[in-house]
């Protein structure tokens, strides 16, 4: 892996973005807004169930 | 060729750290910290973690993880492990190993660097590593749930009282060092103030404007904070400096309304667009710290001992031990953490052999931002490094008192010399600004103006530094708030079941209430503090913090004593012995010390001999909650070491045998 492809990588890691393709490519959809919003409110329901790290 | 490699980086180790160790009077050169950490890290991980991986815990590629086994694209998802390493890094990295390692330079550099080098080493990442793997061994498990299984219903409960009780401490205590650091700071409030809105921009951005597009966002996020920077110089400049000239105490008042709000708000509003932008503010600086440290290589001006070993600090007060170890913690070992590895992490890992460079690899990169913190803090004269970090009831409240103070024991230092500096970087004054983060940011201007722009860009990054700090504390703020409140519905739910549903605005905003307030008290009870609150929140945080990393060592103990009986348990054992040392005799003195200084109770006691007024009642009765706080901390302790020490004995005492009946009577 390069260092620039790992800095992109991580970028769409930590941005959610990585995440939001593979739900789009699980439902075989494409991206619009209502997916979107119903892709992140599930996630940030999950990700702020725990606290930030001190 | 690659013993003799070892063997030299060996040497390095040893030459670095010794000469760190051994020098008096004259100052180091940083580079000699960032070869020692660099040495002792790449031993740790070459030959530590990899004992840990192969013998301790086992670890076999061909045992399916979490993310490959329950794949669902969201939470379970096997990933590159680089990427994981830097999720957790991510995660893990908050303002602890960045403030304690600046509050502990009291001290000297000494005391800090050895903690924080051996801590990481043997412990910090010890920790995360066992927990990492015990949890990718049990469907990425919660350290809770992991406690309840493996201790007992005891245990179980302790840990989720244990979090509850960190997080209200947590809260209040980075609350406050945002409150110091912004007090009487038109260009800092404005600076902070600003990203709100930002966020808020952010937030509507990314739901409607351009949906999904994060990094494009965070952009011009970044772009909207740097030149809310360079707008609050002209602000503080501006007729409008009496707006944002605010003291500490009404500071303390918005930051408990901002967290009652973002905790009550959804979300994506406020706090998942900070969230972003505070996350790649945090990797980006901390890269920057890195190059800028290599290329200024700035030597410490801080002497490696300090007269305040022998607990008279004006920071914090207590000796050596037990107190550096417990102001250090995120740096060194870190209870949070566990939460962290048994959180998302063991959800996204491929293989079990990566959880080695993640558990392990991340902390230990942890390590080095502390070690970071410490040279940027170090770096400063002493004589400022004092007069910034120690509060007016120590040092007197003008300057002329405090130079003094600070003069006669041993670390002069002018008006002028801070009247100065304070002007070079836009405040009206550095004088007993506590709280770790703005010496901190002194350090980390100094480096970063060294390195480009010169003393003209000072202000700027002196504010930047300020900026980072902040941004990610207030988004700890308002997650912790937010996290807070649901665990305090889940409870109460079950009491009243619509208190339960997060739909239910008033249920929301009645447990949102109760968490800021509890916090809150916290926060506006440091503001008030005479002898500045950090030297009373800071120990409590600290010992609370430790005891989560007690708790979770008791969880690795027992699994390795399920795996191994007694062969490895002093890979866990050790460190919790040390830790459980630690914390008892820093809550035993906290609580009983007969010096007002250290001893809540003492403290207590001295105000009520002093004349009465409602001020000294206030103060009376938040030195007894302390030493509640703190003895509920040492009672938490002893119950989870207690039930942990009773499971020990079932596993390693041999199964009772069946007794032969006596040949007569067959």
């Amino acid at each position: 892996m390069t260092l620039l492809r790992f800095v992109r990588d991580l970028l769409l890691e930590l941005s959610d973005q990585r995440a939001y393709r593979a739900h789009l490519a699980e439902k075989d959809v494409p991206p619009s807004g209502p997916e979107w919003r119903s892709f992140i409110d599930a996630r940030n329901r999950r990700k702020y169930q725990s606290p930030k790290c001190c | 060729m690659k013993t003799a490699l070892w063997i030299l980086v060996a040497l390095l180790a040893t030459i670095s750290v010794g000469l760190i160790a051994t020098t008096r009077g004259e100052p180091v050169n940083s580079l000699w910290f960032i070869l020692a950490a660099a040495c002792v890290y790449s031993l740790g991980y070459r030959f530590y973690s990899k004992f840990l991986a192969a013998r301790v815990m086992a670890l076999n590629d061909s045992r399916a993880t979490p993310a490959t086994r329950l794949r669902n694209g969201h939470d379970f998802e096997p990933t590159n492990k680089w990427i994981v390493f830097g999720h957790h890094f991510a995660a893990i990295a908050g303002p602890g190993p960045l403030v304690g390692p600046v509050l502990a330079a009291q001290f000297g550099y000494l005391p800090g660097t050895l903690w924080i080098l051996a801590g990481a080493v043997l412990g910090g990442a010890v920790q995360d590593f066992i927990i990492l793997v015990a949890s990718l061994r049990r469907d990425g498990k919660s350290l809770g749930a992991m406690a309840r299984e493996e201790i007992g219903k005891v245990g179980g409960m302790v840990a989720l009282l244990t979090v509850l009780l960190i997080m209200v401490i947590l809260l209040a205590v980075v609350a406050l060092v945002v409150v110091n650091a912004l007090a009487t700071s038109p260009w800092g409030t404005f600076t902070i103030a600003a990203t709100m809105p930002i966020a808020l921009f952010m937030g509507f951005y990314l739901r409607y404007l351009r949906p999904g597009r994060v990094l494009e966002c965070s952009v011009i996020g970044f772009v909207l904070v740097m030149l809310s920077i360079v707008g609050g110089q002209w602000i503080a400049l501006s007729s409008f400096a009496g707006f944002f000239t605010l003291s500490a105490l009404t500071i303390a008042f918005c930051i408990i309304a901002y967290g009652f709000l973002a905790s009550a708000l959804p979300v994506w509003m406020l706090l998942a667009p900070r969230d972003y932008l505070s996350t790649f503010v945090k990797l980006g600086v901390v890269l920057m710290l890195a190059i800028g440290i290599l290329f200024v290589r700035p030597a410490l001006q801080m002497p490696a001992l300090t007269r305040f070993t022998d607990g008279t600090g004006p920071i914090f007060a207590g000796k050596i031990f037990p107190f550096c170890f417990i102001t250090i913690a995120c740096g060194a070992i870190s209870g949070f953490h566990a939460l962290i590895s048994s959180g998302t992490t063991p959800k996204m890992l491929s293989l079990e052999t990566h959880a080695r460079p993640v558990g392990y690899g991340s902390m230990l990169l942890e390590s080095f931002v502390a070690i970071m913190a410490m040279i940027a803090s170090c770096v400063l004269q002493p004589g400022v490094y004092f007069a910034v970090n120690s509060p007016a009831g120590v040092v007197g409240k003008t300057a002329a008192a405090a130079v003094a103070t600070i003069t006669s024991w041993g670390f002069p230092v002018t008006a002028g010399q801070m009247d100065t500096l304070a002007r070079t970087v836009g405040e009206q004054t550095l004088f007993s600004r506590t709280g770790g983060a703005p010496s901190l940011a002194l350090g980390m201007a100094h480096i970063f103006a060294s390195s480009g722009g010169g003393q003209a860009l000072i202000g700027f990054w002196y504010h930047f530094a300020i900026m980072f700090e902040a941004l990610f504390i207030l988004t700890i703020i308002d997650a912790g708030t937010r996290v807070g409140r649901f665990m305090l519905q889940d409870l109460l739910g079950q009491i009243w079941k619509p208190l339960g549903r997060t739909s239910w605005m008033p249920g929301v905003i009645a447990t949102s209430a109760a968490v800021v307030l509890a916090w809150g008290y916290f926060l506006y009870q440091g503001v008030r503090d005479p002898l500045g609150g950090i030297n009373s929140l800071w120990p409590l945080f600290g010992i609370a913090n430790q005891l989560l990393a007690a708790v979770a060592l008791c969880v690795a103990t027992t699994i390795l004593l399920k795996m191994h009986g007694l062969r490895y348990v002093w890979v866990t054992g050790v460190p919790l012995a040390w830790l459980v040392t630690v914390t008892f005799t820093a809550a035993w003195e906290k609580i009983f010390s007969p010096l007002p200084r250290i001893g809540f109770l003492a403290q207590a006691r001295q105000l009520t001999l002093a004349p009465h007024t409602p001020v000294t009642d206030v103060l009376t009765f938040n030195a007894r909650l302390d030493a509640v706080v703190c003895g509920t901390l040492l009672l938490l302790v002893a119950v989870i070491l207690i039930d942990s020490i009773r499971v020990w004995i079932g596993l390693i005492e041999p199964p009772m045998l069946p007794v032969a009946a006596p040949e007569s009577a067959r």
